[in-house]
């Protein structure tokens, strides 16, 4: 955490109807970067944004944005942050209307006729692959869904916001449309150094464009690639060790420690996993430690850290782990190698 | 059936030649409506667009009060009013019994429940993500309250033509308050009432042939408007 830091969050906690959405300790996100928060459905990633937005306040904690703590409608962060949802809202108005309604909220659109906005409409509508001849006059109900996402889009860049927070923008949309929404992104932090924070399941576009990439899970922000979660329940088997319950023949048992409390998920840290390929005679697992067996989905190059993120697949799960590039060369590892992870029981954190 | 012929005939004929007693109804008519419409919209649209956009305790139960007083009778507002603004009642120092104030102010409570009802179950079909959108892109709590009423606009324009219309063809109200005094307190309902009752129905059609043109020129108003 550090001064420069566009944000900085501290212990938030938020909660709906007394359940607890996200408890975060610390988060800081420098400006300019890119950020990416992934995570299934449920895990924090939309409620975390909102609070970034300053749509919605913290139940408990606080986010300093540049070195001050600010709260939704604050002057300092109303006209420099910008959220884009999965399924935006577009106005009942012309896509023309709809891309220049944040620059009249600032006062700075002086009618359709002004050539200084009418260019400004023009330059972000081409940036996301819209004809400003083809579309500034249609209505909103004149879209389809990628469209819409794209005018929306349009409508956040012509803002030059200082924060641009994507929330699963390509998720439902056509292949076209989310191409040209992850290069609006891009055009973002590389026109106006724009900090951009993206939620989404594309793992590929987080991976290879983000400067940081976190994962949530049930509320809780982890650096991504550093833990593995293996979701609860588990049951003693007859030699009384725990293990996640076995759902069909080739579903393989991932053995944990004793669970403190039931539903607990397991956290298994990237740091205390060993990989070797699967015909490797040094892969053996004792009592103290679990063995599991899979085929890696996927090789990345993190180029943060010069290390290759290894994803493998095992039953419905993902696990990462980070290798050095001489390991990874080492072991010949591929993806469709089929790998052995173990690990050391002890090493389990619980949430 | 002649006669009704006839009175078709005559009533053109009071209207176009200009009849001041007839005229007198009308301007009767949209003076005191267009007032009691003015304060109405003016307390009813807050009032709705507070209703459908916030969650609060009793917001079930004044939902529920206000659609009863959806149903209110007009002679029952009559009453209340001269009960009020009568020589012994708490407003009768205000000598508004028997004026057209008198009527627009029973005409306004009439209305009110009608705008503000309608206009929150318009505000109550706002997606959810239009305030995210709104916040989003820099809305302060104005911009997001004016920018959400144009969104229901059509919602709120039914609405306002819904309580026009009820205002516009109450009797119960203008006859107890007013009086029905012609030249001075006689609308279009209650001088078709006395012109039927005395037999001259040609009066009274004429009289119903302003008020379903009246209604006919703000539905052809609205129309136009949603065109735009």
């Amino acid at each position: 955490m550090t001064n420069t830091s566009i944000y900085i969050l501290k212990n938030i906690r938020q909660s709906y109807n007394g359940k607890i959405a996200l408890d975060i300790p610390e988060l800081s996100i420098a400006p300019g970067s890119i950020t990416g928060l992934m995570g299934p459905n449920g895990s924090g990633k939309s409620t975390l944004l909102k609070l970034l937005a300053f749509v919605v306040p913290p139940v408990q904690g606080e986010i300093l944005f540049l070195g001050k703590p600010e709260l939704p409608f604050s002057s300092g962060v109303r006209f420099n942050v910008t959220l884009l949802t999965q399924t935006p809202y577009l106005l009942k108005r012309s896509v023309h209307d709809n891309i220049t309604h944040g620059l009249k909220i600032r006062g700075k659109a002086h009618g359709v006729k002004d050539p200084a906005v009418r260019e400004q409409v023009k330059s972000v509508m081409e940036e996301v692959g819209l004809s400003f001849d083809a579309f500034a006059h249609r209505m909103d109900y004149e879209l389809s869904g990628g469209e819409a996402q794209r005018v929306a889009m349009a409508a956040r860049l012509i803002l030059k916001p200082r924060v641009l927070l994507l929330d699963e923008p390509t998720a439902s949309v056509d292949v076209h449309s989310a191409t040209l929404i992850r290069r609006a992104a891009l055009y973002a932090r590389k026109t106006w150094g724009t900090t951009i924070v993206i939620a989404s399941h594309d793992r590929e576009w987080l991976q290879g464009s983000c400067d940081n990439l976190f994962q949530l899970y049930q509320g809780k922000i982890f650096q991504a690639g550093s833990k593995n979660i293996i979701p609860g329940p588990f049951v003693r088997d007859g030699q009384g060790f725990f293990h996640t319950i076995q759902t069909s023949q080739t579903h393989q048992p991932i053995r944990v420690s004793p669970p403190p409390r039931k539903n607990a998920s397991a956290v298994l840290d990237a740091h205390h996993m060993h990989l070797h390929a699967a015909d490797n005679p040094t892969t053996t697992a004792s009592t103290a430690s679990g063995r599991i067996q899979g085929k890696i989905l996927r090789l990345l190059g993190d180029k943060n850290h010069g290390q290759i993120i290894v994803t493998i697949r095992i039953n419905d799960l993902d696990f990462t782990i980070r290798l050095t590039r001489d390991e990874v060369l080492r072991q010949q590892l591929l993806p469709g190698t089929r790998v052995n992870l173990t690990y050391d029981l002890d090493s389990i954190e619980w949430i | 059936m002649d006669f009704i012929i006839q009175g078709v005939f005559t009533a053109l004929q009071l209207l176009t030649t200009g009849d001041s007693a007839t005229w007198s109804a009308v301007s009767a008519t949209v003076k005191v409506s267009s007032i009691s419409m003015l304060f109405s919209v003016v307390a009813g649209l807050p009032c709705g667009f507070v209703l459908g956009y916030f969650d609060f305790k009793w917001k079930r139960g004044v939902r529920t009060l206000l659609d009863t007083l959806l149903a209110l009778p007009t002679v029952f507002i009559g009453l209340m009013i001269y009960a009020l603004i009568s020589s012994q009642g708490p407003l009768g120092n205000l000598n508004l019994l028997f004026t057209l104030s008198g009527i627009a102010m029973g005409q306004a409570i009439l209305a009110f429940p009608i705008i503000t009802a309608l206009t929150a179950s318009a505000v109550e079909t706002i997606d959810t993500q239009l305030k995210l959108t709104l916040m989003s892109l820099g809305a302060g709590k104005k911009d997001i309250m004016l920018t959400c009423m144009w969104e229901v606009r059509y919602g709120i324009v039914a609405a306002l033509v819904t309580a026009y219309g009820r205002v516009m063809t109450e009797v119960g109200i203008s006859m107890m308050v007013g009086g029905n005094i012609k030249w001075h307190t006689r609308t279009i309902t209650t001088a078709i009432a006395l012109e039927t009752g005395k037999g001259m129905f040609a009066n009274g059609i004429a009289l119903g042939l302003v008020l379903v043109t009246i209604a006919f020129a703000v539905n052809i108003s609205l129309f136009f408007l949603r065109k735009r």
